[in-house]
């Protein structure tokens, strides 16, 4: 016998004879009780039989339905239909035990249907984050399904390493021999990862089929002009979903990206230039960990890449 | 043919411990019929859920109750923990199921306390109570609390016991076992004790389960229905565990059942401090109980099945909590238990079902 629990939702019309059912299978009645929802409040009824917890739950209940008592059937349900009637509101019918509004005699009538404007607000934020993860969620894996030509590695332009350098003067000197450390390691990645074409071009060359390789690089350049459209439909979504505050961030690095010289011909893989800005507003997003995380990622699948294309 | 009246009992009696009101309709001498009437000391905690984070709640869900204090905070983070899909480590578990049967060894000797009180046996209430200090002692030395220990967080426990305080738990709890089999020889079988609690109060088997009724007060009129048996956390563990059972379905049964809780919790908190395994006692939890997720949980309390139901919407604040004490499910057969009783014995019987009025109003 092991606990397992579940929720089953019935219609309020079939509330009185599923738990007669109930009581002839032999469940034990566990306990009533309502949830203040935007719909109306939602009723549980919950039974016991060998560890399984069956909850059945009437959805959408309003002020004006009136609820049949189950007291009849189980006595022990009046404490919680009078409480179900004095804190939410529910018109509850024929309790067995009926208090008649008296049983906490709470100084606010229905106390817990009341939700506060900053309880609202926060779970409305909370279902928008909800939807926007979802969306990148669905995004990222359409963006997967197509091939992408996103795969860049960190180039360290003049532009950031002044940048770069403001913010070292601010900081301590442990502080500042660590950043360094840091940016001698990503160089030394995107090094690795840039001499793999280099490798490719030049097996290209002593090879009769090199000849070949100029058709597939232009097939690979309009498979990457073809995604690009849609990831910028994507971003534009993504941007749709964001509070006000963040989207002009956003709309801000985009403006920045696109304001830079195209580095594409310095990187090892063309990539179109929207597509890779996309990409860096999303990185803008995310927090620094995240973002080193996702360079990296980035950078090992440029290099991976590569180097399969070496070895053909 | 005496003349029907109506007496109020409570909610300020001597033998309450807590407030709850009974409209007794009597006969004479003899109940006729007995109404409830609780909602003196409702403080809207389920509201609270609202206004306080998931991990800030747990310190709320203890001061539900006094006595059962740690069960509520061990109940409710297992609901959270189910909630939200978090797996905690063994060695967390063990130690919540040892703090709570600790839980129920110190309830229960509170309990037989109460009702030597009840019957008039002032000595071998103040027996009770003494022997009960040992227990909060062995809380304190743990936790650093007598009645409200805050152990217990969402993902584990906050605290760890190591080896040598785990043998002194035994230590104490023998020492605690010969002074307890003399005080239950004056419980079970002492004449006047027997004449004032057997064949009172009387539930049978049937009625019991027709009204839902839970804990020791179920146990003694032999419903088969513990929650341990489910083997939820540590309790899984346990080599054997079988409902401690009585037939008679009395007020003499009721004290009986407990009587003998106390020396099974003694033994498992033995069994599982031999097999406690080492590691980590907590995970770290994080993020928000996902939108419109539900869950639902029940826990042992020393007064019998406790359910617990939370429900997430996104953000650390939980839409909705709900607690069913094992006293509000009780109450419906406390009031059957009442009819036909002598009036004299109506303090009895209510005290037999260990009423917890603050945990049923919460």
């Amino acid at each position: 016998m092991a606990f397992e629990m579940e929720f089953t939702p019935i219609a309020l019309a079939d509330l009185h004879r599923e738990a007669a059912v109930k009581k002839t299978d032999g469940w034990r009645f566990i306990q009533t009780h309502a949830v203040n929802t935007d719909n109306g409040i939602d009723l549980y009824y919950s039974f016991m039989k060998n560890g399984r917890v069956d909850n059945l739950k009437v959805s959408g209940v309003t002020k004006d339905q009136p609820v049949p008592s189950i007291t009849d059937l189980f006595l022990a349900a009046f404490v919680f239909e009078n409480e179900a009637r004095e804190l939410f509101g529910v018109d509850m019918r024929d309790i067995a035990i009926d208090f008649a509004g008296a049983l906490y005699a709470p100084a606010e009538f229905e106390p817990m249907t009341f939700i506060s404007p900053e309880q609202k607000a926060a779970r409305e934020k909370a279902r928008k984050a909800q939807e926007a993860k979802a969306a990148k969620e669905a995004g990222a894996s359409e963006a997967e399904a197509a091939p992408s030509g996103k795969a860049r590695v960190f180039v360290m332009t003049p532009e950031r390493r002044e940048r770069l350098d403001k913010k070292l003067a601010n900081m301590s000197p442990e502080k500042v021999a660590k950043v360094e450390a840091a940016l001698k390691a990503r160089e030394a990645e995107a090094a690795s990862a840039a001499s793999a074409p280099v490798e490719k071009a030049a097996s290209a060359a002593s090879e009769p089929s090199g000849q070949d390789a100029a058709p597939k690089k232009d097939v690979a350049a309009a498979q990457a002009s073809d995604t690009a459209p849609e990831t910028d439909y994507q971003l534009e979504r993504a941007i749709a979903l964001l509070d006000t505050e963040k989207a002009a961030k956003v709309r801000e690095a985009l403006a920045l990206r696109a304001g830079e010289p195209v580095q594409s011909g310095e990187e090892p893989v063309s990539a179109p230039a929207i597509s890779d800005a996309a990409l860096e507003a999303k990185i803008a997003l995310m927090d620094e960990a995240k973002a080193e995380k996702v360079r990296e990622a980035l950078a090992a699948k440029a290099a991976r890449e590569a180097s399969s294309k070496g070895g053909e | 043919m005496g003349k029907k009246s109506i007496i109020p009992f409570g909610p300020q009696h001597p033998v309450l411990p807590e407030p709850i009101h009974l409209d007794l309709v009597v006969e004479d001498e003899v109940v006729l019929e007995a109404t409830p009437q609780i909602g003196f000391i409702h403080r809207g905690l389920e509201r609270l859920v609202q206004t306080k984070d998931y991990n800030q709640f747990i310190y709320v869900a203890e001061r539900i109750c006094g006595i059962c204090a740690f069960g509520h905070s061990m109940g409710y983070a297992e609901t959270i923990e189910r909630l939200m899909g978090v797996e905690i480590p063994k060695r967390a578990e063990y130690l919540r199921v040892i703090w709570h049967e600790l839980s129920r060894v110190h309830s229960h000797i509170l309990w037989l306390g109460l009702a030597a009180d009840a019957f008039g046996h002032e000595a071998l209430f103040m027996h009770c109570w003494r022997l009960r200090e040992r227990v909060l002692d062995l809380f304190e030395k743990t936790t650093g609390g007598r009645v409200i220990f805050s152990v217990v967080k969402v993902g584990g426990v906050q605290r760890d016991i190591d080896k040598a305080t785990l043998d002194e738990f035994i230590h104490v709890l023998d020492g605690i076992k010969d002074e307890y089999e003399q005080i239950c020889n004056a419980f079970l079988n002492e004449p006047s004790v027997y004449n004032r609690t057997a064949g009172i109060g009387v539930i049978p088997k049937a009625d019991a389960l027709d009204l839902s009724m839970v804990g020791p007060f179920a146990r003694a009129s032999a419903v088969n229905y513990d929650v341990r048996m489910l083997g939820n956390g540590a309790y899984g563990d346990l080599s054997d565990f079988q409902p401690i059972l009585s037939e008679n379905c009395d007020c003499y049964a009721r004290m009986e059942v407990r009587a003998a809780e106390v020396p099974q919790s003694i033994e498992i908190i033995r069994e599982l401090a031999a097999k406690i395994p080492d590691g980590e006692i907590s995970v770290p939890v994080k993020g928000a109980p996902a939108i419109d997720s539900e869950a639902c949980n029940v826990l042992e309390q020393p007064r019998g099945e406790c359910y617990y139901f939370a429900k997430g919407n996104g953000t650390k604040y939980l839409d909705r909590m709900r607690m069913r004490t094992p006293t509000s499910q009780n109450i419906a057969g406390m009031a059957v238990a009442l009819k036909g009783c002598d009036v004299a014995d109506v303090n009895m019987i209510v005290l037999t079902i260990d009423p917890c009025i603050s945990c049923t109003e919460r």
